[in-house]
């Protein structure tokens, strides 16, 4: 019994000198999962602050930077659906992550959706995406005049937003998970040199 | 071009003022807060709007820093 749980406990430290080196080596410098709220949100801004000031980012990427995170923190919060089955209601958790490299800073963040909500969703980031910068200023104006995206509010500003300020395309991915539900996630450059 | 009338105001601000973070859940000020005290305050003076603007950026943005500068500007014809 001992013994078994010495394996299991030095498994588990293993995993985690693994999980170090991962973090390490993509330079992963926030990483959490679980119900975001907005004090969450807002101890991440503090966070982020902090380290930004040691590496000296300049004052407007990290401007910038506060601004995707609180985006992609509020789509999470408001628009994450429950991934167990049968009983698929707002649940507002999922997975946050920045990191960077010798170019970029990345937010990346994961959340469950309904497998209905797709075609809607991935219309709106493609064409995000595709406009250009006066094409995207004209696009706010009419989704802030006019636009929904659903009831939860939301008719694309933060992806419009995120867009203009980091010059970035928005990139995705959806990974099945039950017939109701995918993994949707959703990571943005911020080019250190903006 | 635009057509306007005696007593017509025009805003503009910067994203400085829409981007502020703060509020009790933490959220931006947004265009539609700005627009909405604008729509819901039409008597106001040009006064009037500058001290609520100041107020009321100062009671969001809370113990919470400034993120950017911040300017609005509202012409009365």
């Amino acid at each position: 019994m001992v013994i078994d749980n010495y394996n299991r406990t030095s498994d588990f430290l293993e995993f985690v000198y693994g999980f170090y080196k991962t973090m390490k080596a993509n330079e992963i410098r926030l990483a959490y999962e679980g119900k975001i709220s907005h004090q969450i949100t807002k101890a991440f801004i503090a966070l982020a602050e902090a380290q930004m000031a040691e590496d000296q980012e300049a004052i407007r990427v990290q401007r910038i930077i506060f601004h995707v995170m609180v985006e992609c923190l509020q789509n999470v919060s408001r628009h994450a659906d429950d991934d167990k089955p049968g009983d698929n209601v707002y649940s507002g958790n999922g997975i946050f992550m920045m990191s960077k490299d010798s170019n970029a800073y990345y937010v990346t963040t994961g959340n469950a959706i309904l497998n209905e909500k797709i075609p809607a969703l991935k219309n709106m980031i493609d064409k995000v995406n595709d406009l250009d910068s006066p094409m995207l200023k004209d696009f706010y104006m009419k989704q802030m005049r006019e636009g929904r995206l659903s009831d939860k509010g939301g008719a694309g500003l933060g992806f419009i937003d995120i867009r203009r300020k980091t010059g970035s395309k928005l990139e995705y991915h959806f990974l099945p998970v039950t017939e109701k539900i995918s993994f949707f996630m959703l990571t943005t450059a911020i080019p250190r040199t903006l | 071009m635009i057509n306007y009338k005696s007593g017509d105001k025009i805003f503009f601000f910067t994203d400085g003022l829409a981007d502020q973070l703060g509020g009790p859940e933490f959220t931006k000020y947004s265009p539609a807060r700005i627009r909405d005290i604008i729509t819901a305050n039409p008597d106001f003076t040009m006064v009037q709007y500058r001290d609520y603007f100041m107020k009321d950026f100062e009671e969001w943005m809370g113990k919470f820093k400034q993120t950017d500068d911040v300017l609005i500007i509202g012409i009365e014809f």
